[in-house]
């Protein structure tokens, strides 16, 4: 089965996500913060990463850069709460670094399962 | 299934059972039609509903277009109008008007040239027309010359002829000569100097521009746009339609309207031009007496709420569908087990008649046995012999008696007849006894009775036998032998066997008795009857087997037709061997039960039952059993039934599914029983069974059962004691139900509903839910915390009224304590409203914003944010700025002067407070007065004030003063120099200002503005409500998905999926909520393209004309600018919105708005940068409001007119696409607000769109 990396600093967002993918039957892997994400992908290579953007320590955009930067073709897709600087900016911006999608929050859990589907099946 | 099984096997006795079962029928399908009709009723109140809201929608739409329309078509009608009035001021100017002349001097070329030029101002206009007084036209601005048409007889030149008053008059519409398109004229009156009419101008006006217009304007499909003359005279009409123009139409009902609602009404009306029943908004053109009006089939309406309508209708009939198969199944299942109830009592009534039976057989057999007794002592009597010894004489005279009988009779001497008082003359016993003596023949066996003188009656029986002595007769002698008790035996054996036989006769059952040698002894007519074929062998003495070959023979035993030899043998092996019962058929059909029994004395007694109407009810039995093992195998129930008697356990097919066994390997037996179970259950349920399972009271119970592959179910075992009609115990009912689906979806359920309560925990907002009836749902501890007076009124179901007047109580606030009920009355009233968030103080000071919001079920669904911080921040910059004035009120000055020839030094009062000594003690001078500065200062001080200050004049300078009591003080100095009349200096006079106050108050400002900016600065971003939305929608995050993901759990309707929808309605309210606070307007689905700044900016303009009012000049300076990628409808909405606000800001006074938009320099990242300007003549803006304008909820209007919103939703706008807002305001003289916004890169338009999943 597929890994997944979850970036999120929201812990109950976090268990969210966990619980939908899951439920999808993925295996799931988590982070709480971006420099903790990073460090979990070098290590476990997962098969898609999905972070949050508005995050302490080190936020989602600079995060995405880095895992691009570190594997191009790595599969991520950005989540966001809105707010502090308008979140489709920040969406925007996170598919303009290489996001293959993005997604507003809250989201419907099916939605956010056939964009990981999606997103996996993609080459 | 609610209904338990035993009930319905044990009814009521009071019932009759099928009497219930009806009754169950009937209420079941009563609730389905009850159910049927609120569900039919909902859904008829909720349509209604749903089509009212779209006809109101509908009908503000098009008032609103229609308003567009009209303003539109006045202004082109104006513009012509305003085109003619200039030309006809010109020609008056250029030539006056003689009206004799006006003819001959207006026909000329120069004149159509004129015209020319007028005519080509206005697209709209096509031709303008000169007419003399006598309706001949003379020049025209289309071609020279004129071919010198009348246009006396038009309508437009009759009414100005006849009509001096009239300015101008709109003609019908005609189809113009010259280019054969429908025209209409616009004339206007020339006037002579004497006021006599002079000619006539005419403006022809095609009327394919409004078609176009028209059909430019109107997007969608079921409207119309139609212009009118008021007087019914169809103008243009947009979709158009053959023969209406200029024909008139009778619209004096709607017209009335129109004039009742001063110049606009919105009506249903039957359509006058295409039928079908549509909305009509007509709006008169402001001096014109033209109608525009929009229309807008009923049907385009509602259209979308017919597709809901058809969806909800197919969920109803469905939902009723439903509601009928479980009902439908419900009562098949009860019928069901009211049939095996039925064929079970029908059973037992059966083993009674059996038990009855069997009593009967029992009296018989004692019967039997007495009568052998009788005859067993009868044989002993004989053996003994006999009683007396007699002899008698020649006369039959008595000469000995000797035995037991002697003494009881006085014989001797008497014949026997004359010791009994028999008379051989009148009794024939007697007669032949005496002829038998007289012959002196021996006798043997002569049996006679007698009374003896107790009463009691002797048998006896005598025997002799003649003496003969030589031949001569001697007498007789012999014996007599008692035979009483025999008599009486026999007497009794008879009734016994009369007994017998009318016992065995009134049996319905057949019975027979054979004796020991198997011989026919009696039988009853019910066994004759049934065996017809061999009812003549039924006599005593016949063996059974011939009786049996007899039947055979006869063909009344179907059962041996072609197998008979073997068939009697083991029929006859089964008689030999009596005791099992056995079935038969008879050749009737009838069936029976065969019960044969040995006798004690070795013979055979047979019973022969009648079971056909038991044999059809087992059969019944055994089908309602299938029945009912079907129903079990669906419902997953099993059921064990457990007599007492015997203690025998019967399982049902289900049961033996449950526990993972089979009918063939496993017998039900308690202990077996148990090693089923689950060995952590086993102990509990062992000492269940042996403590209640007996006893009255026996109870329900769930346990694992483990089958032999491992798998593991949970069984719900429910008991119930079976009593049979005296009371006495006689089974025990279980039933067993196979519940691990629902026992893993009920752990399943706990852990996801804890998750959700966790949720809504983690929230930090106050988070709290009231149902449509105001009682509490569910609130989280944040919001208890937030209301810690009435926490103990916060939990379900606690009405919202209660818990306000708790609060009040709680709060005691005095202000409201007279007038309580008001106030509740107002704050339910206002709760009743909702909508806008509200800025609440709390008891304990801090301040929330709450906002609450009306879910879709009538509910309501609060949030309680806390922002006290950002009310600390707001007060704390209001009392520094008040303090700062009052710094700078009370702040002093002080000044020295020095003598430059005499070196003495002056200080003034406020000079000696500065710096903290007292006249008199302190005597200044320039050294005394350098001790005082800080030593760092000195430097300075002694160069700028003492040694040179000619070089200084003019400077300020700052420096510190250590007062003798060690407080510092910053003083500002500034020197000037005081001249003599030969222009040398005299005196230095320096003005010294104690700014340490003021210092320390204007760096406090400081850091207070660093943190206001810091503020502002988020404000002005949206981080206040963005943060609030960015925290919500993260905490909204599980409460959604995993409510959604809840439903899944629970597809069936119930309590648990009510309240999950109910929660997830709420967290989609919540969301919206969000999106409102969040106050950037953007769209659900922001589109950012491509977009030309100029047509979506003339877009705007076309519909803020129709707002903005008339007192307000809108001034286009468009420039054509490269394209930029914007969100349109977001672009439109800033123009709207600051061409709103601007027009706000000039308010009723005369003004004007003027829409910049130019191409600027590159900014900083080097992108090209587009200008977007809109300045108005307004009030201005105060340099206080300048830094809260962007922030959201911030408004100087008047509560409820503004939201407060419209400036924060443009900054939010502008800055999603990365662009910039400045403001340029004098108080008095009008704002400009600038919005920067970047061109679009050359490379960007593929970028933008979404990547391509490959």
């Amino acid at each position: 089965m597929a890994t997944i990396l979850v970036i999120e600093d929201n812990t109950a967002v976090r268990n969210t996500v966990c619980r939908i993918l899951q439920s999808g039957g993925y295996d799931v892997t988590i982070a709480e913060d971006g420099r903790k994400g990073m460090a979990m992908f070098r290590r476990q290579r997962p098969d898609l990463v999905i972070t949050d953007i508005i995050m302490p320590e080190q936020e989602g955009i600079e995060t995405i850069r880095q895992i691009l930067g570190d594997q191009p073709d790595a599969k991520i897709i950005a989540i966001s709460g809105g707010g502090r600087m308008g979140h489709i900016d920040f969406l925007d911006a996170a598919r303009k670094l290489g996001a293959r999608d993005i997604l507003p929050k809250p989201f419907d859990p099916d939605d956010l399962l056939s964009r990981v589907e999606n997103c996996l099946a993609a080459a | 299934m609610a209904l338990s099984l035993p009930h319905l096997v044990q009814p009521d006795p009071g019932i009759p059972a099928p009497v219930a079962v009806r009754n169950f029928a009937q209420n079941i399908i009563l609730g389905v039609i009850v159910a049927a009709i609120m569900v039919i009723a909902a859904t008829v109140v909720i349509l209604w509903q749903l089509r009212q809201a779209d006809m109101d929608t509908g009908l503000a739409d098009l008032t609103a277009f229609d308003l567009v329309l009209a303003a539109q078509t006045e202004r082109n009608f104006e513009s012509v109008e305003l085109v003619l009035t200039d030309t006809i001021d010109e020609m008056i100017a250029a030539e006056g008007i003689d009206p004799d002349t006006f003819g001959a001097r207006q026909s000329g070329e120069s004149t159509h040239r004129f015209l020319s030029k007028k005519a080509t101002s206005l697209p709209q206009l096509n031709n303008l027309l000169l007419v003399d007084a006598k309706g001949t036209v003379i020049n025209s601005s289309h071609h020279y010359p004129t071919g010198g048409g009348s246009v006396a007889d038009r309508d437009y030149f009759v009414a100005l002829r006849d009509h001096p008053e009239l300015r101008y008059f709109i003609g019908a519409p005609v189809v113009s000569r010259g280019t054969n398109t429908w025209t209409i004229f616009i004339a206007r009156r020339i006037n002579a100097p004497d006021g006599s009419l002079a000619g006539v101008l005419l403006g022809a006006i095609a009327l394919d521009y409004f078609n176009n217009f028209y059909r430019d304007a109107l997007a969608t499909g079921g409207r119309s746009a139609t212009l009118w003359r008021d007087d019914g005279t169809l103008l243009a009409r947009y979709p158009m339609l053959d023969d209406t123009i200029g024909k008139r139409f009778d619209m004096t009902t709607s017209f009335q309207e129109l004039d009742a609602n001063g110049g606009s009404a919105t009506l249903w009306i039957d359509g006058k031009i295409k039928y079908g029943r549509r909305a009509i908004a007509e709006r008169r053109l402001g001096q014109f007496p033209i109608i525009a009006t929009t229309t807008r089939t009923e049907e385009s309406i509602l259209a979308s709420w017919r597709r809901q309508a058809i969806v909800l209708s197919i969920g109803a009939v469905f939902l009723i569908g439903v509601i009928t198969l479980a009902a439908w199944l419900m009562i098949r299942q009860v019928v069901a087990l009211r049939l095996v109830a039925e064929a079970r009592s029908e059973a037992e009534r059966e083993i009674e008649a059996r038990q009855s039976l069997q009593v009967a057989v029992d009296i018989a057999q004692t019967a039997m046995d007495d009568l052998k007794r009788s005859e067993e002592r009868f044989r002993d009597i004989a053996e003994v012999g006999s009683d007396w010894i007699w002899e008698t004489d020649e006369q039959h005279r008595f000469t000995m008696v000797a035995g037991r009988a002697q003494g009881l009779l006085d014989l001797i001497g008497k014949t026997r007849w004359e010791g009994i008082h028999g008379d051989p003359n009148t009794d024939a016993q007697w007669r032949r006894h005496k002829a038998d003596l007289d012959s002196h023949v021996p006798f043997q066996g002569f049996r006679f009775s007698f009374k003896l003188p107790n009463g009691q009656i002797e048998h006896v029986m005598a025997t002799g036998k003649p003496v003969f002595d030589n031949g001569t007769f001697k007498g007789y002698r012999g014996t007599v032998t008692n035979e009483t008790a025999l008599v009486s035996a026999r007497e009794r054996a008879e009734r016994a066997d009369m007994l017998l036989r009318d016992a065995i006769e009134s049996l319905s059952e057949g019975f027979v008795i054979f004796d020991e040698d198997d011989r026919y002894v009696m039988c009853n007519d019910a066994y004759r009857s049934l065996y017809p074929g061999s009812a003549d062998q039924m006599v005593p003495g016949r063996r059974y087997e011939d009786i049996l070959r007899a039947g055979v023979k006869a063909g009344q035993h179907p059962d041996a037709i072609g197998q008979e030899e073997q068939w009697i043998t083991r029929r006859l092996a089964r008689h030999r061997n009596p005791g099992a019962q056995t079935e038969a058929r008879l050749a009737d059909g009838t069936c029976i039960l065969v019960c044969e029994r040995r006798m004690a004395n070795g013979g055979i007694a047979g019973l022969r039952i009648d079971i056909t109407a038991l044999k059809h009810v087992q059969e019944s039995l055994h089908d309602s059993q299938a029945v009912l093992n079907r129903a079990q195998r669906v419902a997953q129930t099993g059921s064990a039934m457990r007599y007492f008697d015997g203690d025998r356990i019967e399982w049902s097919d289900e049961l033996y599914r449950i526990f993972g066994v089979t009918r063939e390997t496993f017998k039900p037996r308690t202990a077996l029983f148990l090693d089923l179970i689950h060995p952590e259950d086993r102990d509990a349920v062992e000492a269940e069974l042996i403590a209640n399972d007996k006893g009255p009271n026996p109870k329900a119970m769930q346990f694992r059962v483990v089958h032999s592959d491992g798998a593991i179910r949970w069984v719900y075992r429910d008991t119930q004691i079976w009593f049979d009609s005296a009371g006495v115990m006689i089974g025990r009912l279980s039933t067993y139900r196979d519940v691990t689906a629902r026992h893993l979806a009920e752990v399943r359920q706990m852990q996801l509903e804890r998750l959700l309560r966790d949720a809504i925990e983690s929230i930090s907002e106050g988070f709290v839910i009231f149902d449509p009836e105001d009682r509490l749902v569910t609130c989280n501890q944040a919001y208890r915390d937030l209301y810690p007076q009435v926490s103990a009124l916060l939990v379900p179901g606690t009405p919202f009224e209660d818990i306000l007047r708790h609060k009040l109580i709680a709060l005691g606030d005095p202000t409201i304590e007279g007038n309580k009920e008001a106030w509740i009355a107002a704050q339910l009233r206002q709760r009743g409203e909702l909508g806008e968030p509200v800025e609440q103080k709390m008891a304990d000071g801090r301040w929330i914003l709450a906002f609450d919001r009306r879910m879709s079920d009538g509910g309501t669904a609060g949030l309680r944010v806390d922002i006290t911080a950002l009310k600390a921040v707001q007060n704390s910059w209001r009392e520094s700025q008040e303090r700062l004035e009052r710094t700078q009120r009370i702040s002093h000055t002080g000044s020295v002067d020095r003598d430059l020839r005499t070196g003495k030094v002056e200080w003034s009062d406020e000079t000696y407070r500065i710096f903290g000594v007292t006249r008199g003690e302190f005597s200044p001078s320039p050294d005394t007065t350098t001790a005082l500065v800080h030593p760092d200062d000195r430097a300075s001080f002694v160069e700028k004030m003492l040694v040179d200050p000619e070089k200084h004049i003019g400077t300020t300078l700052r420096y510190r003063v250590i007062r003798p009591d060690g407080t510092e003080r910053i003083v500002r100095g500034e020197p000037s120099v005081i001249y003599d009349a030969d222009d040398n200096p005299e005196r230095i006079v320096a003005a010294l200002t104690d700014v340490t106050e003021s210092e320390l108050a204007t760096r406090r400002q400081a850091d207070l503005e660093a943190q206001l900016n810091h503020s502002e600065k988020l404000t002005a971003l949206g981080t206040l409500a963005g943060g609030i939305a960015h925290d919500l929608n993260n905490t909204l995050v599980p409460i959604q998905a995993l409510s959604k993901l809840l439903l899944r759990e629970f597809p069936d309707a119930g309590q648990t999926r009510e309240d999950l929808e109910t929660i997830l309605d709420a967290s989609l309210q919540a969301r919206d909520l969000v999106q409102q606070i969040l106050a950037f307007s953007r769209k659900q689905n922001i589109v950012k393209q491509s977009i030309d700044l100029v047509a979506t900016i003339r877009t705007s303009l076309t519909m803020l004309r129709a707002s903005v009012p008339r007192t307000i000049e809108l001034v286009e300076k468009i420039e054509s600018v490269p394209p930029i990628l914007a969100d349109n409808s977001q672009v439109q909405q800033v123009i709207i919105n600051l061409v709103t606000n601007a027009a706000q800001a000039i308010g009723d006074k005369i003004g004007r708005i003027t829409v910049s938009l130019s191409s600027a320099p590159a900014d900083a990242l080097g992108r090209e940068t587009i200008e977007l300007s809109i300045t108005d003549t307004g009030r201005g803006i105060s340099d206080e409001m300048i830094s809260r304008i962007f922030e959201p909820f911030f408004t100087t209007k008047p509560v409820g007119e503004g939201t407060g919103l419209g400036l924060s939703v443009v900054h939010g706008i502008v800055a999603s696409h990365g662009g910039t807002i400045d403001l340029q305001t004098t108080l008095g003289e009008g704002s400009t607000f600038i919005v920067r916004l970047p061109a679009q890169e050359a490379d960007t338009s593929e970028e933008a769109e979404p990547r391509a999943v490959a």
